[in-house]
């Protein structure tokens, strides 16, 4: 019972919290100055006639006729519909479009780095923090830290000079290869071929927080009483590390980890752009410079609704691994 | 039965060592309730954990010999260790509130020493952990519990119960009342007085709070600057305190007969650990102090039925 009540009260939590998500959305472009409509036919030329403008307005759903309610209500049904309307920049291309072309990539990328990055870490931090009294746990504790202060974004670029364009070991852009039509397991690897000098940069550039969290977390567990318990009792050394240790000393990070996972969607712009991958971040990039508004809103909304279902999803794993939170 | 001779640990830094045991010595004969009496930092804990081989980094032992049953622990194997720690020697620690590992439930985290160290089956194993429980008034039912479902003096019984699992000859005890309430304090210090008759484990019981251990010891050593300074039959000590100290203590508690008018204590600080001791360390704050206290440092001599360091006897 206790159970349902806390799935219940969290999903209800997650649906209030994604209602205002969408209506900040909903507002915030329209207080920025400037007419849409006007924007994109200003890219067709600098005489508009003044009927066009007025047409595209309807097209676009923002004619003046219609009351501000109803645009939010209209905004509504058609997010949860999605149809998330025409992007400016790759006008006529819908929304939806430009989106499905560049997600699975981000997905794919920044998603399986932070996975990787996230267990790779902790487990370092869990032999770091343990072991911080041997040399093995100052090294990478020393190591963790020079990471965290790499700039990444120059890290990507030395990468790509260094592996790409000087030893030639990897593509120097794109997320597969472009030069033939590849299917099926061909078509894999030349994605993951593609992919791993971006996502070594951006594991890089994220380890050395989970390491050093971790680390810090595990050592402050390790002064509790019941890891002295655990030791008077000749329990080995490795179940307590685990079983008594680490098993308390993750629950931070698990909370940690639930935000990045959710802001995977919104890519790695930097990276993105260093090694011209279509993802979300560069896609983003350019909508912002050009005003793209219905593709930023579509970004934003995709963002705020992914890093709420992460940390539902935590919040629920949260609960199988802390018996507190359950009550 | 639980020996530990001569005994020096301390924590060691990059330029200075904390020398927080110097010399101890004591032996815990079959159902002894050995206090352990001393003020804050005045190295207890530190005599418990070394005496139990866990004296973590930075801490150190130097030298001495902890004997428990002719073995000497300090210098087992990790697999020898394995065998004989929960089973001849087990401890109770310090606060009730973090004794027990928040994410396993009561019955695995007792169970898990006895399935993964002594050969039990998982049956066997919680069966035990079962009647052991029943021992400290605990209803089985709360076996599956966590530990944030229980009162803090539950925890505690929790606690004991889980270092009598393998009946054990000795149980460490390190302040094992110091979190709880006065009435709850009483109430656990009472089962511990029966358990041991019933079970027949000697205590080492370590704690500030000495007027608890004049009700309850049956020795007790009392400890300052890292030395033991007098040890004795408790109700001796009590009634006849030698040294200036352990003199001092006894005058300081306040009494319940009496109107609280005068407030005692011991003026001055204990000696800073970090530095080799010249002569008696208590010899600033003691009113009796003379010449021979500045040059030679007192050893334990038995003096009038208990064994006492000081230049007066």
């Amino acid at each position: 019972m206790k159970v349902l009540k806390y799935v219940v009260n969290r999903l209800f939590f997650f649906a209030i919290t994604l209602f205002f998500a969408l209506t900040l959305n909903f507002v915030i472009p329209r207080f920025m100055p400037g007419d849409p409509a006007e924007r994109i036919l200003m890219r067709f030329g600098p005489n508009i006639d003044e009927q066009a403008i007025e047409a595209m307005r309807i097209a676009l759903g923002l004619d003046k006729e219609k009351g501000l309610l109803r645009q939010y209500f209209e905004y509504l049904k058609n997010t949860f519909s999605g149809n998330f309307g025409i992007s400016y920049l790759h006008y006529p291309v819908p929304v939806k479009q430009v989106l499905a072309s560049s997600l699975p990539w981000t997905l794919g990328l920044v998603g399986t780095s932070t996975v990787i990055s996230f267990i790779l870490g902790t487990l370092l931090g869990v032999y770091a923090g343990w072991h911080r009294d041997r040399r093995a746990g100052s090294g990478i504790l020393i190591f963790s830290l020079c990471l965290r202060s790499i700039a990444y974004f120059w890290l990507a670029m030395l990468f790509l000079y260094v592996f790409g364009y000087r030893l030639g070991w990897f593509p120097l852009s794109n997320a597969y290869s472009t030069k033939e039509t590849l299917h099926g397991f061909r078509f894999v690897l030349s994605v993951i071929y593609h992919a791993v000098l971006p996502s070594m940069t951006l594991i890089v550039a994220s380890l050395g927080n989970w390491i050093l969290t971790m680390r810090n977390n595990m050592i402050s567990v390790l002064a509790e009483d019941y890891i002295t318990l655990a030791e008077a009792k000749g329990l080995g050394e490795g179940y307590i590390m685990l079983h008594y240790a680490a098993r308390n000393a993750i629950l931070p990070s698990i909370t940690a980890f639930g935000i990045s996972l959710g802001f995977v969607v919104s890519g790695a712009l930097l990276t993105e752009i260093v090694y011209s991958y279509p993802g979300v971040g560069y896609q983003l990039y350019r909508a912002v410079l050009s005003q793209d508004f219905p593709l930023i809103q579509a970004i934003f909304f995709f963002v705020s609704l992914s890093v709420l279902l992460a940390n539902l999803i935590m919040d629920f794993l949260y609960a199988f691994l802390d018996p507190r939170v359950r009550g | 039965m639980f020996e530990v001779l001569e005994l020096n640990a301390g924590y060691e830094f990059r330029n200075r060592f904390v020398h927080a045991v110097r010399n101890v010595s004591f032996k815990v004969e079959q159902d002894d309730f050995f206090g352990i009496a001393g003020e804050s930092g005045c190295g207890k804990t530190t005599l418990m954990l070394a005496s139990l081989g866990l004296l973590k980094k930075p801490g150190k032992v130097i030298s001495g010999r902890v004997l428990v049953e002719g073995l000497n622990l300090l210098a087992l194997s990790n697999d020898e260790l394995k065998k004989v720690r929960w089973k001849k020697v087990s401890l109770v620690t310090q606060s009730s509130m973090n004794s027990l590992n928040p994410v396993m439930k009561v019955k695995d985290q007792m169970a898990d020493v006895l399935i993964r160290n002594h050969g039990f089956s998982k049956s066997d194993a919680y069966e035990l952990v079962k009647e052991k429980l029943k021992l400290v008034g605990i209803t089985p039912d709360r076996m599956e519990s966590y530990p944030h479902q229980l009162s803090g003096g539950m925890r505690q019984r929790v606690v004991i119960a889980m270092a009598l699992l393998l009946s054990p000859r000795v149980i460490f005890m390190d302040e094992p009342t110091t979190a709880l309430d006065v009435v709850v304090q009483r109430s656990i210090l009472q089962q511990i007085e029966e358990l041991k008759k019933k079970e027949h484990f000697s205590i080492v019981f370590i704690t500030h709070d000495i007027s608890l251990l004049f009700e309850l010891a049956t020795k007790i050593a009392i400890m300052y600057a890292g030395e033991f300074v007098e040890v004795g039959e408790a109700t001796l000590v009590y009634s006849r305190p030698l040294h200036p100290y352990t003199k001092g203590l006894i005058e300081a508690l306040p009494s319940i007969s009496k109107d609280l008018e005068k407030y005692k204590s011991i003026p001055g600080r204990p000696p800073d650990l970090t530095l080799k001791i010249e002569g008696c360390p208590f010899r600033e704050r003691c009113s009796f102090a003379f010449e021979r206290c500045r040059v030679e440092k007192p050893e334990l001599r038995f003096v009038n039925g208990r064994w006492v360091a000081c230049h007066l006897y």
